[in-house]
């Protein structure tokens, strides 16, 4: 049987298609959080990443139709965010290489290690103070919505390389957090 | 939510404050996006729209009241249907126009239905002048033209209805399925305790 969150998705994604308005707006008030908050991760200026945001809303709307597999909603969103994000920063940037990292290309399985994490306020700091693909891939980690294949589909990475990066990533994030810590003692 | 009982994603959400002026805007933006706002070239088909229902509602109002007196009464009530057509078009559109919204899913399956509507009263005119023509092979032309017209828009019609009806189906079903799975995770979750 079907989990009620993936039936949840297609009869939200079916109602769209649709024209409900109620389903539109529904869509919108229950992503546009943590999509901001991983947009926002990714630019810098935030009134350019509401900008984004709403473009990225206006592809939703636009391509939601199309959309096959509503299960795959959530990976479809971010996925969406992510290409709005990139084109902006190419647009404004003139550069292309923002997301790669040749760093952690070694095969690390163990990406859910003993690190963890609990205080969210230092966390939300010192995600501003890791490289870009890193901060992205620790945000989709932290946001929950998507699993670590999804992840990878939205990076358009191989599994492997989002594990090893999330791996290094949060070493990166423990030592600014350490860093952070020891500063103030 | 109790501040204790937050996931940490949902901690770490919190710490973003957005700047209001920015998301206020934003959030104009994406409701005019949401109702579906007139813009330039939707604008304009709508006021198309209503210029044709002011055509066809003076042309077949005029039609129905200076039609010579033997003109079959059927025929003269077939052009006041179609004034009343051009009438409830006018209304139409003008109500669009004056909100200034589309409601994608009432509105648009309206205008499917007035447009049909209109298509068949029209066709339903042309069959009635081809029967008097005195050329009954331009007659019989004219005939079998408005058939092909007429079947074209009903298959129209009758597709867009049928996908319109598996949609319903294919909606419920999911309602069933999503109350079913609901039930289901309660019993479990009562089972477990």
């Amino acid at each position: 049987m079907k989990n009620k969150q993936a039936i949840y998705y297609e009869l939200l994604v079916l109602r769209c298609r649709r024209g409900h308005k109620d389903a539109l707006e529904e869509l919108v008030r229950s992503w546009e959080k943590q999509l901001f908050f991983y947009v926002r991760r990714l630019v810098d200026d935030e009134q350019d990443a509401w900008q984004i945001l709403q473009q990225t809303w206006l592809k939703v709307l636009r391509g939601i139709k199309n959309l096959r597999e509503p299960c795959k909603l959530p990976a479809w969103l971010y996925g969406i965010a992510r290409n709005t994000a990139l084109s902006h920063l190419r647009t404004k940037y003139s550069q292309e290489a923002f997301f790669e990292s040749n760093a952690d290309t070694s095969k690390i399985e163990d990406y859910n290690s003993a690190i963890h994490f609990d205080n969210a306020e230092q966390v939300y700091y010192g995600l501003g103070r890791v490289s870009l693909p890193h901060r992205e891939v620790l945000t989709l980690f932290f946001l929950q919505d998507l699993s670590i294949d999804e992840i990878a589909d939205v990076l358009g990475i191989p599994v492997g390389t989002v594990k090893s990066r999330l791996h290094y990533a949060k070493q990166t994030l423990k030592t600014v957090l350490e860093k952070e810590a020891g500063n103030y003692e | 939510m109790n501040e204790s009982n937050k996931t940490f994603r949902d901690k770490l959400l919190d710490v973003e404050k957005p700047n209001t002026a920015y998301k206020e805007k934003y959030e104009r933006q994406v409701q005019a996006m949401v109702e579906k706002k007139l813009t330039g070239l939707t604008r304009w088909s709508h006021i198309g729209g209503l210029v044709m229902g002011v055509f066809f509602a003076a042309l077949f109002g005029t039609m129905a009241v200076i039609v010579p007196g033997e003109f079959p009464l059927w025929g003269r009530s077939l052009f006041a249907l179609g004034a009343v057509f051009g009438l409830v078009f006018i209304v139409f559109e003008g109500t669009i126009l004056k909100k200034g919204i589309v409601d994608l899913k009432k509105d648009e399956m309206a205008a499917a239905g007035l447009g049909w509507g209109f298509i068949m009263i029209v066709s339903a005119v042309v069959l009635v002048f081809s029967g008097r023509l005195p050329d009954r092979v331009v007659g019989i032309h004219m005939l079998v033209y408005t058939l092909v017209f007429e079947v074209a828009a009903a298959v129209g019609l009758l597709r867009a209805f049928i996908q319109r009806s598996e949609l319903n189906t294919r909606e419920k079903l999911l309602e069933i399925e999503y109350t079913i799975a609901e039930l289901a995770e309660k019993i479990e979750a009562k089972s477990d305790k």
